[in-house]
């Protein structure tokens, strides 16, 4: 009742808002990121009320807490970082001693899966893989922009957008493996690239959109009139991309099939450096006035172009230095360098952050910064949240007001856009616009305060988020969130300490993540006031994906991680499509907490063990990894390594008896060997200790 | 044992406590019996599955149905494709764009279009305007309202909606504090395609040795993991209780688009799996910078139309008694946008206006509410609750426009009165909504 009557407060006070407040961001949607509102047990049939997860209450006589034991909190933090099972040694040491956990989480970060793993939750942390593709190739400005296709009909262009992804999540994790400061993953001006993402960030730097949306070339435009395919003189790429040459701009496309009137295969009208562009990507296009004027086939640039990943600092020209050019193709691949007049630094930069959050002329950066401090520090705007900066020059006149409700937001937020605005227009181009520039950005949140100057930029947001309190707290709770699937209680002494040992390690994120993960905060082994230890939840894809990749040693089990369409023949396309239907973790526009699904329901449940009986039939067949010939071994693989049950887990031995049990079942029941070791197959895939974590 | 349909049918009759068997006879769904404390005593009036079109993006739908094209200060498109067209609604000469006049009479026969505020204007804000910004009971979402009360009647195979169309993380459904997964139609398609013949016989065998496991991590495991263990039993026979009878109704699906949500929230309906339907229809989208307002005419002349389509096919699988019960179908977004204040150069956000569109049974064809000038744009005027017409004199404030609407849409779908005074705070049933 209590919050029905707050909530009606809430309302009535909602109510006498002004209109057209657009920078209202916060969402203090409370325990909505798949946490249940509710901390009582309630009673069913079995004793709990299974809608219903309870917090950890570590001073209830009616309901004390229950240690978690060994075998399941071992399992649980392996399978999140390896997605492997705990062996029966790791359990043995275990069980002989607790702290024996720390040790282990350190060896186990160290596999390659765990780079893996732990990729893949920075991706989503640093809200790097939330874009719909035409957004990221908005950035460039072309509507409607096509890439080409290589021989086995991939599409270039969803390869080379899904690539962007991973750049940033490659940056962060090579500052967590070589156990910099975290803090880096603010300041940093170094990226893992792919050469074909170097291209494409020289183009757009060298391709102007302002705040009206006014697109120009800075030097391109006058450096093509006109571009030629051709297929008989098989001239280098080097030449055509010379402009010294005198193949400049004439390119060698074999078995082209542009054929096009007195022109031949020359291209004069339009927007040429597009078309130059384009043609590196496998997208040629003749005259406008042709037929047939356009063929999709195999890029210029090399396929390893877009899978070349290396560390690439990306700095602005100095005195008299040109910018790095997209036709630069040879001397890009070999630098480890970017010259570019765009700023760069930090997660909230990327092209994948600016096409996860795009801007315009109505919300003017505000998501981009709200979504920058979701990242950086956990939290949003909200007019309870932050202090009045010294000076208020970027405040926007409309919710200027100190008497209506958007000036509590606006006062802080608007000043603190102008960070982005003095580095950016609108479409995440080069600000150029002295007016704009003029304003001075001011920070001033959660009590931490940095006065700006005028022009002051993108780096000097970054090096007032690196300086800020929450940042350390920030990240132990994101964490806390990928272990747990729910939030840590962040005043008990136990994650006061991590947070302390983060900052005392010089922001060594491996030192905070085993902490962490060591912490009866995750483990459950002792109670923690309001800690979510002892929860368990379903196998969220990515996890779901990992066991059965890892444990099956099968190569993206679940049919999500491929770029070719080679990749994605076979039984991969329906795993592919059964995988959308377990929920992964995600994040959403103004949300503070990850999105963190833990239940369960009958689709999922219905995908999961479709996706099972797919991998059986891969996997158990005359040839295959289990044949029938051998129920006995491939039972005794189900049990250990498949549900993770080794010889010191009690419910070892049981579970072996239940598989042999249902094989003998089916077999009476006139099944055939190989059916009968498939259906046993899916009774392990769809065990708890696949389909589940925490258990 | 020789495994067939036979066996099959007794398994789920008879397993996990007979519950399958409960079921068929009462009519009452097996989620209610796995987990009698959520049971409600039914009241006797007629349950309805909701479809709601629900998004983030705050579309301009508020800017083109009857009521707003009384005051000419207001915008709208000169695309001769949204031209002012004079419709009846409720016995009332109106005028609104030609999408929406343009439906058959049919279905404009039993249309409501609400005018009421959502009381925010930020897109993060749309779980919140889910939840009436704060006025349902423990902040359960409105659709969680409705389909947990909904559900016992309809005797649907579970208690929590389900969305076919949510685009990002803010337009997630929770139920009871639990964030609920989306289901694409695509992934639907796949989830619920039959499988191998062989290995589907053995089906009622497996059951029985994954409840044996489920059994077997129970006597190891604390209450949190038994929980966790009931919900994969729970959900596992709700699984085999779906009848699948309509799934081949999904081959055609070959995109997560928008005919596509259209033709999986009606399977699912038929398949009565959930009370609540949520998709994602179009309707002009976010338009901040739309000159002439050239999308929104284009995306109101496709979103009708697909709310034209889901309609006619659930009367049509209602005629043929594919459907089993009545079918509302709705739009419920997070705001509203300005209606003159940017010109025809685009719209902003609007939390104080906002146009819920009502289609089905139980339903009086009408407009309830109207607009009224701010100074700065327009906002939804109060309600006269005898009428349902807008008045600035009316006895419900703008202030709970939004819980009248919720109300009344309620009583629509069949959940009794007494629980939506329970679960709403503030807000009053407009009767003249109600056929």
């Amino acid at each position: 009742m209590g919050q029905w009557v707050i909530g009606l407060g809430a309302l009535l006070v909602m109510g006498t808002l002004p209109a057209g407040c657009t920078g209202e961001v916060s969402d203090a949607a409370g325990r909505d990121s798949g946490v249940g509102t509710d901390s009582g047990r309630g009673t069913a049939d079995t004793g709990v009320d299974p809608t219903r997860p309870a917090f950890a209450q570590c001073d209830n006589p009616d309901d004390p807490y229950e240690p978690v034991q060994a075998f399941v909190y071992g399992t649980k933090i392996k399978g999140l970082l390896t997605g492997l099972p705990l062996t029966g040694e790791e359990l043995d040491a275990l069980m002989a001693d607790p702290n024996a956990i720390r040790g282990q989480i350190d060896g186990w970060m160290d596999l390659r899966v765990a780079q893996e793993k732990l990729r893949r939750f920075l991706q989503t942390s640093f809200q790097q893989d939330g874009y719909e593709g035409q957004a990221l190739v908005d950035l460039w400005g072309y509507g409607n922009f096509q890439m080409g296709r290589l021989e086995d009909r991939t599409d270039v262009g969803p390869l080379f957008i899904r690539t962007f992804e991973e750049s940033f999540s490659r940056t962060a994790y090579d500052i967590v493996d070589s156990d910099r400061p975290f803090t880096e993953v603010l300041t940093t001006q170094t990226y893992y690239m792919t050469t074909a993402q170097m291209v494409g960030l020289a183009l757009s730097d060298d391709r102007g959109i302002d705040d009206e949306n006014d697109k120009a070339y800075q030097t391109l435009g006058a450096m093509i009139d006109q571009v030629e395919f051709q297929s008989t003189d098989p001239t280098t790429l080097a030449q055509s991309l010379n402009p010294s040459s005198p193949e400049w701009m004439r390119f060698y496309v074999e078995n082209t099939d542009i054929t096009c009137g007195a022109a031949g295969h020359v291209k004069t009208s339009g927007d040429l450096v597009r078309t130059a562009f384009g043609a590196l990507f496998g997208f040629y296009q003749d005259n406008d006035d042709c037929r047939v004027d356009v063929v999709r086939q195999a890029p210029l640039l090399d396929e390893g172009d877009f899978f070349d990943w290396r560390p690439v600092t990306i700095r602005a020209p100095r005195s008299g230095e040109d910018t790095t050019a997209f036709y630069q193709v040879g001397a890009i691949r070999a630098s480890s360098e970017l010259v570019l007049r765009v700023p760069r630094v930090g997660f909230m930069t990327t092209p994948a952050f600016f096409a996860t959050w795009p801007t315009n002329d109505a919300n003017q950066n505000r998501v981009t910064t709200n979504q920058t401090l979701v990242v950086a520090l956990g939290k949003s705007f909200d007019s309870e949240t932050s202090i009045v900066p010294a000076f208020d020059d970027a405040l926007d006149d409309a919710h200027a007001d100190p008497t209506t409700s958007c000036w509590g937001c606006h006062v802080n937020l608007d000043p603190m856009r102008q960070y982005f605005r003095n580095s950016y227009s609108f479409y995440y181009h080069l600000q150029e616009d002295p007016e704009v520039q003029a304003l001075r950005p001011a920070f001033a949140f959660q009590g931490h305060e940095v006065a700006g100057d005028p022009g002051d930029g993108v780096i000097e947001l970054a090096a007032a988020l690196a300086d800020h309190p929450r940042f350390a707290p920030a990240w132990v709770q994101k964490a806390c969130f990928y272990a747990n699937g729910a939030k840590c209680p962040e005043d008990s002494a136990e994650f006061i300490r991590i947070v302390t040992a983060f900052r005392d390690s010089s922001m060594s994120f491996r030192t905070m993540f085993v902490e962490l993960l060591a912490s009866p905060l995750v483990t459950g082994v002792s109670c923690v006031e309001g800690s979510a230890a002892d929860l368990a939840s379903i196998a969220r894809a990515r996890h779901l994906c990992a066991t059965l990749s890892n444990r099956l040693a099968l190569p993206d089990a679940c049919g999500t991680n491929g770029y070719f369409r080679s990749e994605l023949g076979g039984y991969r396309g329906i795993a592919g499509q059964l995988t959308q239907v377990i929920p992964d973790d995600s994040f959403s526009r103004g949300g503070e907490d990850p999105i963190v699904i833990r239940d369960t329901n009958l689709f999922i449940r219905s995908a999961a063990e479709a996706l099972c009986e797919r991998i059986a039939t891969e996997l158990v067949k005359t040839d295959g990894r289990f044949p029938s010939s051998d129920p006995e071994g491939a039972i005794d693989f189900f049990v250990n390594d498949l549900m993770g049950l080794s010889a010191s887990d009690p419910r070892r031995d049981p579970a072996i008896a239940i598989l042999n049990r249902h094989y003998a079942d089916a077999i009476e029941a006139e099944a055939s060997t190989t059916n009968a070791l498939r259906s046993t197959f899916i009774v392990a895939c769809t065990s708890p200790t696949v389909l589940g974590m925490g258990l | 044992m020789k495994i067939n349909r036979r066996n099959m049918l007794l398994t789920a009759l008879f397993g996990t406590g007979a519950v399958g068997l409960k079921s068929l006879a009462t009519g009452i769904p097996m989620s209610v019996f796995l987990n009698p404390l959520k049971a409600h005593a039914q009241d006797p009036v007629p349950s309805r599955v909701l479809i709601l079109s629900s998004s983030s993006a705050g579309d301009p739908i508020n800017a083109n149905v009857p009521g707003t094209y009384e005051d000419s200060a207001i915008q709208h498109s000169s695309d001769p494709l949204m031209a002012a067209t004079a419709m009846a609604v409720g016995g009332q000469s109106y005028d609104a764009a030609r999408p929406w006049a343009e439906l058959p009479p049919e279905i404009l026969a039993k249309t409501v279009f609400f005018h009421h505020g959502t009381y925010t204007n930020a897109h993060p804000n749309h779980p919140k305007a889910m939840r009436l910004m704060g006025a349902t009971e423990r902040n359960e979402m409105l659709v969680s309202v409705y389909s947990e009360a909904l559900a016992p009647g309809l005797g649907t195979v579970q208690r929590e909606p389900v969305s076919v169309g949510a685009r990002s993380g803010n337009e997630l459904l929770s139920f009871e504090g639990r964030s609920l997964s989306n289901v694409t139609p695509l992934a639907l398609k796949s989830s619920l395609a039959a499988g191998d013949g062989a290995l589907a016989d053995l089906r009622p065998l497996r059951d029985r040795a994954v409840d044996q496991l489920n059994a077997l991590y129970k006597e190891h495991g604390t209450a949190n993991q038994k929980r966790m263990l009931d919900r994969f039993a729970i959900t596992r026979d709700e699984a085999r209780s779906l009848s699948l009878d309509l799934v081949g109704r999904l081959d055609d699906i070959a995109n997560n688009n928008e005919a596509d949500q259209v033709k999986a929230a009606t399977v699912l309906a038929a398949m009565n799996v959930s009370p609540v339907i949520t998709l994602n229809l179009r309707f002009g989208r976010d338009n901040h910078t739309d000159p002439e307002f050239v999308k929104e005419t284009a995306e109101t002349v496709t979103g009708v139309g697909h709310l034209r389509t889901l309609v006619e096919t659930v009367d049509g699988m209602r005629a043929e008694g594919t459907l089993r019960n009545d079918v509302i179908v709705g739009t419920l977004n997070v705001f509203g946008r300005d209606l003159m204040r940017k010109g025809r150069a685009g719209r902003d956000h609007n939390g104080r206006h906002h146009v819920t569109v009502l289609i089905g049974e139980g339903l009086n064809s009408s407009v309830v509410g109207g607009v009224t000038p701010t100074g700065r744009d327009y906002e939804a005027q109060a309600i006269d609750s005898g009428t349902g017409m807008g008045s600035d004199s009316g006895d419900i404030p703008h202030e709970e426009t939004f819980q009248s609407m919720a109300k009344t849409l309620g009583v629509a779908l069949g959940v009794s009165r007494t629980r939506l005074e329970e679960a709403i705070a503030g807000g009053t049933v407009i009767e003249t909504a109600l056929a």
